[in-house]
C-alpha cells in the first residue's frame, strides 16, 4: 500500500506551508495577503521547447503575480537565446537565474546554461557545472526543490520535449500539494516528456499550452481564497467533518478502508482535489465524489502516493546487510524456504533491494534456499510496475556496482536479473483487510503505519506477530514504532526500527475466525467511548437487571456488570484470558456460544432458559440472554450476555432433593459431559487455528497463482519475441535469397566475361585432376563435360607440347608463373599459355589455373608489318619525289635512292645535317631556322628552296616535313619529301599574266566574275560582282541562295529553273533578272555561268560572269514604250482624222472648201506630229508648235509677233495645242487680222505662279485688221479652239470679239498631263 | 443609220467616256443620230464614275484610258448595276484586264457602221425586257 511516505520530509516541510509560511515567504516589496499565495511556476522543456513557451508567454498576462521559472535542456557549452526570444513574447522582465536572485512576482527566470538550478527560501540557487550527461535531470532537480519550497504553491509544467525528464519529480510535488500540468502531446517525436508525466498518473491536468495560463489564474485565484480557511497546519476547517463521508464513499467504491488513516493526512489530499478542481466547499466536493466515479478513483490514486527508491535509508539497510539478514539464514540449510512478504510494496524498489541483499549473501555464503519475497500493495498500478521491474535510469540509491550486478540495461530502462526478479512474487493484498501470510521470516513495512491511527497500527502490529515466525525479524520505517504492542517484540536495533518476534507459542492470530467479513467494523473501542457504552448496555438489558459481560466479535470481555457475574464464570488453566469462552464456567460455554454466534449472525437477541449450573453448591436454573449492541458507533460489532438467575431447579421434578443416587450419576454424567466439552473446545480451537492456517495458505495460493499468471504473460512475451525472431529470420531468408541471386548474376557474369575474352581457361586441382575448364578449351584439348575429375594428362592434346605436366607441378611446387608459346599442329593457331597457381579467396593453394590466348592474330600482324615495310623501301625507291627520314631530334638517317640520283652525294656525306651542302647557302639559314622551329614545336615543315643537283643548277624544290608520333605524343620520325617544281613554277607564271589580262578586260567590260562551289553553295567573287548586287564593299558570305534572295521575287523562280536545269544537263546557265539592291532599287542584271568540271564528275564549282544591264534594259523599254504609243497614236490620229473628215464634210458648202479645210487641218496635225518626234517623241515646245502653225502667214516678223518662255507640253497637249492654234490661224487669216496686210498678232504666253498647279496662260491678240464679228453658227473650227482645251485639259477658252481684232486668251492648268518635264520622258508606262 | 439600229436605241440615255475631244464630237454626233440621249460625256476618271454612279443610264460607251487612270472602276460599277457597256480602246484585246476581255469591244479607229452595230448590240437585248 503506496500511501506515499510523509515521513521527515513532510514532516519538516508542514511549517513552510503554515501561516509561517507567510511571513517566511521572502517577497521582496510590497508584501500583502496576495502574495503570500503568489504561485511560483516551474516549467520543464527539452531544447526544442521554445515554440511551447513562446505560446505559453502569448496567452499569458504581464500581470498575473505569479513567477516563472524556465527550466530548459540546454547544452552546457552553448550559450543560450532563450531568454532573449521568450522576452519578444511578453512584457514581463526575462532574466537569466543567478545563484541568490529572489523570485519576484511578474517576473521570468531562464535557467542558465551548464547549471543546476534549485529554489530555497524564495530564492534561486544556481550550481555549476551541471553533472554529467547522464545524471542531468535539470527539470526533475528544480521541481523537486520548487515543491519542498513552495508545497502548495508550486505549479510545476511539463511541456513538450524528448526524454522523461520531470516525470520522476511529480510525486513528490503532489506529496507537498502542488499542481502538476502536462502538455496534450502533440506529436510522438516530442511528445516523450509530457507522455512520461502522464504515464505516472500523477498529472492533474493534461491541456494545451494555450490554455494553461486561464487555469493557472484560476487556480491562484482559488488557493486565495481557500487560504483563509485553513487552520495553523494547512488544513481546512471545513474538511474533517466531511471526511467520514469520504471514506465511506472510498470505501462503497473501492473496498478500501481510510477511515482509520491519519485526519490530517487525509484532509490535505482531499484538499489538493479540490484545489484541482477549483471547488471551494467541502461538501460540493462531496456532493462530486458522489456523482462521477471517475473522481473516486482520482482521489484513491492521491490517497496512494507513493514516494519509494532502492535502498531506501541506506544505514538501516545496511544493519539489514550486516546483521539481519545473516541472522535469518542462521541454521538453514540447502533446500530450506526463506519467507519474507513486503506489505506496501508501492512499485517494488524495495521488495527488489531485500531481494539484491539475501541474493548477495547467499552467493557469499555459497548456499541455496528456496526464497520467496511477497511484495503487496493494495495500488493494482504500483503492483503492475513492480511485477514488469522495469526501472528508469538513473536508479536513485543504487550503486553503479550493484546496477552492474543486478541489474541488465533494456534500452532506456533496467531490470533486476533474472535470478534476483524470480525470487520476488507480487501480488495486489491489502495488510488491513486481507488475511495475512504466514510463517514469515522477515516483515518489511516501512512508512505505512504512520498513516495510520493508533488503533489500526496495533492491529497491524498484530496482524505482522501472527504472520511472523517465532523469532521472525520486523523491519519499520525510520519514525513508526510498535504502538502498544511492545511485549510481541523486542529490539534487534532500536534506531533503525528492527524488532524479533518474541517467543509466544501461545500467540493467538490477532485475526478472529470472522475477521475477513467484519473486522473492519470491530476496530477496539477506544476509551473515549466507555461511558456511552455502559449507558447502551444498561438501556438494552434495563427490564432484565441481570449480570452480564460484554464482549465484542472476538469474544473478548469487554465490560463485567459487577461482581455477581462471578457466579458464572471461573478461571481456567493456562495462560490469562479475557475471552469468555475461556473464563466462562463450562456448563454454560456451549449454550453461550450458540447464543452468541446467532446474535453475530442475525443480529438479535437471543434467549436460552432453564439452563442447569451448580452455583454455590446448589443446582439452579439460570437464564442466558444474548443481544447485540445496535446504538452508537462504537457499539456496532459487541454483544452482551446476560445471566438470570431463575431460582433453584428444584422446581423440577427430576431435581428433587434427596434423590441422591439420580443426583450422584447426574453428576458424574454432567462431569463426564464437562469432560467431553472441554474435549470438542479444544477441537474447536485447534480447527479454528487450522482454519486460520488454511486461510493464510490460501492466500499464498492466490500470490502464487498471480505469479503463475505474470509468468504466463511472460510467455507470451516470449512468444512475442519468437515470432519476432521468425519475423527476423524471413528477412534473413529473403537477404540470403537475394545474395543467391546475386551469385547466379555474378557465376553468370564471369561465365559471360569467359566467352568473350576467348581466353581457353582450364583448372585443376593440385593432382591435375580437372575442377572445370571454359568451352574455348575444347579446341585445343579433346574436352568433355564428363571429363571433368580424370587427370589432365589422361587427355588428349593437339599441342605440341610435351611438359605440361612437369610444368604445372613445377608451378604447384613453387608457386611461380610459368609462361609458353604453344602451336597447335603444324599451322594451327599459336596461343600464349600461362600457367598459374590458384589461390582461394582465403589464399590457399588449391590447384592450378592455365589459360591460353590465342595470338594468331598478332603473329599474323607482325608478318604483315614485314611486308608492308619491305613495299615502303621499294615505293620510296621508286617514286620521283626526293624522300627521307630523320629521328626526333632532326637529324636525317635515311634518304631514298632519288635523293642520292640528284645530288650524287652518299648517306655518309649527307645523314645527320650533312645535307646543307646542296642548299643555296644565301637562303640555307632561313631553312634551318624555320626546320629547327619545326623540330622544337612539333609543327609540320612546308618550304620552296632550291637544291642543287649533281649537275651543279639548283632547282626550286617543294619541301614538306611532318611528324609520326608514338602513342605518348612524342615525335619518333620527321618523314621529308623534296618535289621538283621547277616545271610548276613556269606554268604559275603563264597563269598569273593570263590572269592580268582576264581581270583587265572584266573590269574594262564591267563584268562580275563568280565561282561557286556547287556542294557548299560558297563562291569566290570580283568586287565587280558585288558592285552588280550595289554592295561597295566585298559582301562576306554569298552563294546561290544568297544571290536568290537578290533577285525581284517575280523572277526569282525562273532564276532558279534556270540554273538547276544547267546543272542537271550541263548545260551554260543564262539568266537575266532584277535585283534589289540594299537601298531598295531595281535593276537589271543579266550573266552566265559554265561548270567546270576539271576532271571531276559530277563538277563540283560554276564560273561565270554577270553584269548591269539597266541601261540596255531602259533604252528597250524606252522603244518598247514608243512602239506601243505609235501604235496607239496612229489609231488615234487615224480616228481624229476620220472625226475631222466627217465634220469638215458636214461643215463645208462647196468640196473645194471641204478639200482646202481637211487639207488645213490634217496638215495641221501633221506638224504638230512632226514636232513631237523632234524632240524625241516625248511631245512639242509650245513656241515651236506656234511658229510652226504661223509659219505659212509669216513674212519676216513684223505683223506677227510670238513671246514665251521655253514651255514643254506633253504629245496629246501638243496635238491639242497645235490644232487650237490651227483653227485660230484659219480664222485668222479668212477674217482676221491675218486676212489684211496691215493687220497684226501677237501670241504670247507666260507661266502665271501663285497658283498650283502652276497655269500657263496664252494671249491669242489679234489687232489692226478688219473688224469682226462673232461667228453666227458655230461650227467645227469653233469646237476645236474652245472644247478640246477645255475638254481634255480643264483648259479655259475666253474669246472677245473686239472691233480692234479677236482676243483670245487661253488659261491652261499646267498639270503632268499638259506640262512635259524631263522626268516624266523615262517614266515607264504601263 | 438602220432602222433596226434606230428602233433599238432611240431614247436611250448612253453614257460616253472619251477624253479625245475630236473623237468624243464624233460620238456625240452618232448617238445625236440614233436617238440617244447622252450623257456626258466625261473626260476624267472621276467625272465618269460620278456619272455612272449617279445617273440613270440605260448602256455605256467607255473609252479605255483616259484621263486620270484607267476607266475601269467605272465599267465595275456599271456591271454592278447591271447596265451594258463597250469599250472602246486603241490597244489590243490583250490591253484588257481579265475581267473585261469577254466584253464588247469598239476597236478604235471604229466606223460609224462598227459604232451603230456594236451599241445596237448592248442596247437589242433590253427591247425583250
Amino acid at each position: 500500500m503506496a500511501l506515499g511516505d510523509s515521513d521527515k520530509q513532510s514532516d519538516k516541510n508542514k511549517p513552510a506551508k503554515t501561516n509561517g509560511a507567510v511571513a517566511e515567504t521572502p517577497v521582496t516589496s510590497g508584501a500583502n495577503t496576495e502574495s503570500a499565495v503568489a504561485l511560483v511556476v516551474g516549467i520543464g522543456a527539452s531544447a526544442g521547447g521554445l515554440e511551447a513557451f513562446r505560446t505559453f508567454f502569448q496567452n499569458t498576462p504581464a500581470d498575473t503575480g505569479m513567477a516563472f521559472v524556465l527550466v530548459q535542456h540546454l547544452a552546457p557549452d552553448h550559450n543560450s537565446m532563450l531568454a532573449e526570444l521568450v522576452g519578444r513574447t511578453t512584457t514581463m522582465t526575462v532574466t537569466e537565474a543567478t545563484d541568490g536572485m529572489p523570485v519576484v512576482a511578474n517576473c521570468i527566470y531562464v535557467i542558465p546554461p551548464n547549471a543546476t538550478l534549485t529554489i530555497s527560501a524564495r530564492t534561486l540557487r544556481v550550481e555549476r557545472p551541471a553533472p554529467d550527461r547522464e545524471h542531468r535531470r535539470p527539470i526533475d532537480t528544480f521541481f523537486e526543490s520548487l515543491a519542498k519550497d513552495q508545497g502548495e504553491n508550486a505549479v510545476c509544467i511539463i511541456l513538450s520535449g524528448t526524454g522523461s525528464d520531470g516525470a520522476r519529480s511529480l510525486p513528490l510535488v503532489k506529496e507537498h500539494g502542488g499542481l502538476t500540468i502536462a502538455q496534450v502531446s502533440v506529436n510522438s517525436a516530442t511528445g516523450g516528456m509530457s507522455q512520461s508525466a502522464v504515464a505516472t498518473g500523477m498529472v492533474d491536468l493534461v491541456l494545451g499550452v494555450d490554455k494553461m495560463s486561464a487555469r493557472l489564474v484560476e487556480y491562484q485565484r482559488h488557493l486565495f481564497y481557500t487560504a483563509s480557511q485553513k487552520d495553523g497546519d494547512g488544513t481546512r476547517f471545513d474538511t474533517a467533518p466531511q471526511l467520514a463521508k469520504i471514506t465511506n464513499l472510498l470505501r462503497a467504491k473501492t473496498g478500501h478502508d481510510f477511515s482509520q488513516y491519519k485526519e490530517k493526512t487525509l484532509a490535505r489530499r482531499v484538499q489538493r482535489r479540490m484545489q484541482v478542481l477549483r471547488i471551494d466547499q467541502a461538501s460540493v466536493y462531496v456532493a462530486h465524489l458522489k456523482e462521477n466515479p471517475s473522481e473516486v478513483e482520482l482521489l484513491f490514486g492521491e490517497f496512494l502516493i507513493g514516494v519509494t527508491q532502492f535502498f531506501r535509508d541506506p544505514e538501516a539497510f545496511g544493519v539489514l546487510q550486516a546483521t539481519i539478514i545473516p541472522k535469518l539464514l542462521e541454521g538453514k540449510v540447502a533446500g530450506d524456504s526463506l519467507r519474507i512478504w513486503v506489505p506496501a510494496c508501492s512499485t517494488g524498489e524495495e521488495v527488489y533491494s531485500i531481494a539484491i541483499l539475501i541474493k548477495d549473501e547467499l552467493e557469499r555464503r555459497g548456499l541455496s534456499l528456496r526464497v520467496q519475497i511477497f511484495g503487496t500493495d493494495i495500488d493494482e498500478a504500483a503492483v503492475a510496475l513492480a511485477r514488469a521491474g522495469r526501472y528508469r535510469t538513473p536508479m536513485l540509491g543504487v550503486s553503479a556496482e550493484r546496477t552492474a550486478r543486478w541489474f541488465v540495461e533494456d534500452g532506456e530502462d533496467y531490470c533486476p536479473i533474472k535470478a534476483v526478479r524470480e525470487m520476488c512474487v507480487f501480488s495486489t493484498h491489502s495488510v488491513i483487510k486481507d488475511p495475512p501470510f504466514s510463517k514469515l521470516d522477515l516483515i518489511s513495512c516501512r512508512n505505512l503505519m504512520i498513516y495510520l491511527d493508533t488503533d489500526l497500527q496495533d492491529r497491524v502490529v498484530r496482524t505482522f506477530h501472527y504472520a511472523l515466525r517465532p523469532d521472525g525479524v520486523l523491519f519499520l520505517g525510520s519514525s513508526e514504532s510498535l504502538s502498544r504492542n511492545g511485549t510481541l517484540f523486542t529490539a534487534l536495533d532500536k534506531k533503525h526500527r528492527i524488532f524479533q518476534r518474541c517467543d509466544a507459542e501461545t500467540a493467538f492470530p490477532a485475526i478472529s475466525p470472522t475477521a475477513a467479513a467484519v473486522w473492519r467494523a470491530t476496530a477496539p473501542t477506544p476509551p473515549s467511548n466507555a461511558d456511552q457504552i455502559d449507558r447502551s448496555a444498561r438501556r438494552a438489558l434495563e427490564k432484565y437487571s441481570p449480570v452480564y459481560v460484554v464482549i465484542d466479535s472476538r469474544h473478548e470481555v469487554l465490560r463485567f456488570s459487577g461482581s455477581e457475574i462471578g457466579n458464572y464464570l471461573g478461571p481456567s488453566a493456562g495462560m490469562a484470558s479475557l475471552n469468555l469462552f475461556d473464563i466462562l464456567k463450562p456448563p454454560l460455554r456451549s449454550p453461550v456460544r450458540a447464543a452468541v454466534k446467532a446474535v453475530f449472525a442475525a443480529r438479535e437477541a437471543i434467549s436460552n432458559n432453564d439452563l442447569a449450573l451448580r452455583i454455590e453448591g446448589k443446582i439452579r436454573s439460570v437464564t442466558v440472554i444474548a443481544a447485540p449492541l445496535k446504538e452508537g458507533k462504537s457499539g456496532v460489532g459487541m454483544c452482551v450476555v446476560a445471566f438470570q438467575d431463575a431460582g433453584p431447579l428444584a422446581t423440577r421434578k427430576d431435581a428433587k432433593p434427596g434423590d441422591k443416587i439420580i443426583n450422584a450419576n447426574a453428576q458424574a454424567q454432567e462431569q463426564e459431559l464437562s469432560t467431553t466439552k472441554a474435549q470438542l473446545q479444544a477441537a474447536i480451537d485447534e480447527f479454528e487455528i487450522l482454519t486460520e492456517e488454511m486461510k493464510s495458505a490460501n492466500e499464498e495460493y492466490q500470490s502464487v497463482n498471480e505469479e503463475l499468471q505474470s509468468s504466463n504473460e511472460e510467455l507470451e512475451t516470449s512468444k512475442e519475441e519468437m515470432q519476432s525472431v521468425n519475423e527476423e529470420l524471413q528477412t534473413i531468408n529473403v537477404e540470403m535469397g537475394s545474395k543467391n541471386d546475386l551469385l547466379t548474376r555474378l557465376n553468370s557474369d564471369l561465365k559471360n566475361l569467359f566467352d568473350s575474352t576467348e581466353i581457353a581457361t582450364i583448372f585443376l586441382d593440385n593432382e591435375l585432376r580437372i575442377k572445370s575448364f571454359t568451352p574455348g578449351m575444347t579446341d585445343i584439348f579433346h574436352l568433355r563435360d564428363a571429363d571433368r575429375g580424370r587427370p589432365i594428362t589422361e587427355i588428349v592434346t593437339l599441342l605440341k607440347y610435351a611438359d605440361l605436366e612437369r610444368d604445372v607441378r613445377t608451378v604447384l611446387r613453387k608457386l611461380s608463373i610459368i609462361e609458353h608459346e604453344v602451336q597447335i599442329g603444324k599451322d594451327g593457331a599459336t596461343f600464349i599459355m600461362r600457367i598459374r597457381p590458384y589461390r582461394t579467396v582465403d589464399n590457399v593453394i588449391d590447384g592450378a589455373v592455365i589459360t591460353f590466348i590465342d595470338i594468331s592474330g598478332l603473329r599474323r600482324a607482325e608478318d604483315d608489318r614485314h611486308e608492308s615495310e619491305l613495299k615502303f623501301r621499294v615505293l620510296a625507291d621508286n617514286i620521283a619525289t626526293l624522300c627521307w627520314m630523320a629521328d626526333g631530334e632532326g637529324s636525317i638517317y635515311w634518304f631514298n635512292r632519288r635523293w642520292y640520283d640528284y645530288t650524287g652525294a652518299t648517306l655518309e656525306a649527307h645523314q645527320g645535317w650533312g645535307w646543307q651542302s646542296v642548299h643555296d647557302p644565301e637562303i640555307l639559314p632561313a631553312v634551318n631556322e624555320r626546320w629547327k622551329k619545326s623540330i622544337a614545336t612539333g609543327q609540320p615543315f612546308e618550304m620552296v628552296f632550291p637544291l642543287r643537283g649533281k649537275d651543279g643548277l639548283f632547282r626550286p624544290f617543294l619541301t614538306r616535313i611532318v611528324p609520326m608520333r608514338d602513342a605518348e605524343g612524342r615525335i619518333v620520325i620527321w618523314f621529308g619529301t623534296n618535289t621538283d617544281i621547277s616545271a610548276e613554277r613556269a606554268i604559275e607564271e603563264a597563269l598569273s599574266e593570263s590572269q592580268t589580262r582576264l581581270k583587265f578586260a572584266l573590269e574594262t567590260g564591267q563584268l562580275g566574275e563568280w565561282d561557286l562551289d556547287l556542294a557548299n553553295d560558297t563562291s569566290r567573287r570580283s568586287l565587280q560582282y558585288d558592285r552588280t548586287f550595289g554592295y561597295d564593299q566585298p559582301v562576306k558570305d554569298w552563294g546561290m541562295k544568297t544571290f536568290l534572295e537578290h533577285v525581284y521575287p517575280d523572277d526569282r523562280a525562273k532564276v532558279k529553273q534556270h540554273f538547276d536545269e544547267a546543272v542537271a544537263r550541263h548545260k551554260t546557265w543564262h539568266f537575266e533578272c532584277r535585283v534589289i539592291w540594299p537601298d531598295a532599287s531595281i535593276h537589271w542584271i543579266s550573266g552566265h555561268g559554265d561548270l567546270y568540271r576539271n576532271g571531276v564528275d559530277p563538277p563540283t564549282h560554276m564560273l561565270g560572269i554577270v553584269c548591269n544591264i539597266d541601261t540596255r534594259k531602259a533604252a528597250e523599254r524606252q522603244a518598247q514604250l514608243l512602239l506601243s504609243e505609235l501604235d496607239h497614236r496612229v489609231k488615234n490620229i487615224l480616228a481624229t482624222v476620220s472625226s475631222v473628215v466627217s465634220q469638215t464634210l458636214s461643215s463645208a458648202d462647196t468640196p473645194e472648201n471641204f478639200a482646202a479645210g481637211l487639207e488645213g487641218r490634217i496638215s495641221a496635225l501633221s506638224r504638230a506630229h512632226s514636232g513631237l518626234t523632234q524632240n524625241g517623241g516625248g511631245g512639242g515646245a509650245l513656241g515651236d508648235i506656234v511658229k510652226t502653225e504661223l509659219e505659212a502667214y509669216g513674212d519676216g516678223g513684223h505683223r506677227i509677233k510670238i513671246d514665251g518662255p521655253e514651255v514643254l507640253l506633253t504629245p496629246k497637249a501638243s496635238l491639242a495645242f497645235s490644232m487650237a492654234i490651227h483653227e485660230l490661224c484659219t480664222n485668222a487669216a479668212k477674217y482676221g487680222a491675218l486676212s489684211t496686210a496691215t493687220g497684226r498678232l501677237d501670241v504670247a504666253w507666260e507661266r502665271l505662279r501663285g497658283s498650283d498647279p502652276a497655269v500657263l496662260r496664252v494671249v491669242w491678240s489679234e489687232t489692226s485688221g478688219p473688224t469682226v464679228e462673232p461667228p453666227t453658227r458655230r461650227g467645227f473650227g469653233t469646237t476645236l479652239i474652245e472644247r478640246a482645251l477645255a475638254y481634255e485639259f480643264d483648259a479655259t477658252v475666253e474669246r472677245v470679239f473686239l472691233p480692234s481684232g479677236l482676243r483670245c486668251v487661253i488659261e491652261l492648268p499646267l498639270t503632268v498631263e499638259v506640262f512635259a518635264t524631263p522626268a516624266a520622258k523615262v517614266e515607264p508606262d504601263e | 443609220m438602220s432602222k433596226a439600229a434606230i428602233d433599238n436605241c432611240i431614247g436611250r440615255r448612253i453614257l460616253v467616256v472619251e477624253d479625245e475631244t475630236m473623237i468624243a464630237v464624233l460620238i456625240e454626233d452618232m448617238l445625236e443620230m440614233l436617238g440617244c440621249e447622252i450623257v456626258g460625256p466625261a473626260s476624267k476618271l472621276d467625272a465618269a464614275i460620278q456619272l455612272a454612279r449617279d445617273e440613270l443610264i440605260d448602256a455605256a460607251i467607255l473609252d479605255v484610258t483616259i484621263r486620270g487612270g484607267q476607266v475601269f472602276p467605272v465599267a465595275e460599277i456599271l456591271r454592278e448595276r447591271g447596265i451594258p457597256f463597250v469599250l472602246a480602246s486603241g490597244y489590243g484585246q490583250w490591253a484588257l484586264p481579265e475581267a473585261f476581255r469577254g466584253n464588247p469591244r469598239l476597236q478604235k479607229p471604229f466606223t460609224v457602221g462598227e459604232f451603230e452595230g456594236a451599241l445596237n448590240a448592248v442596247c437589242a437585248p433590253r427591247r425583250g425586257d
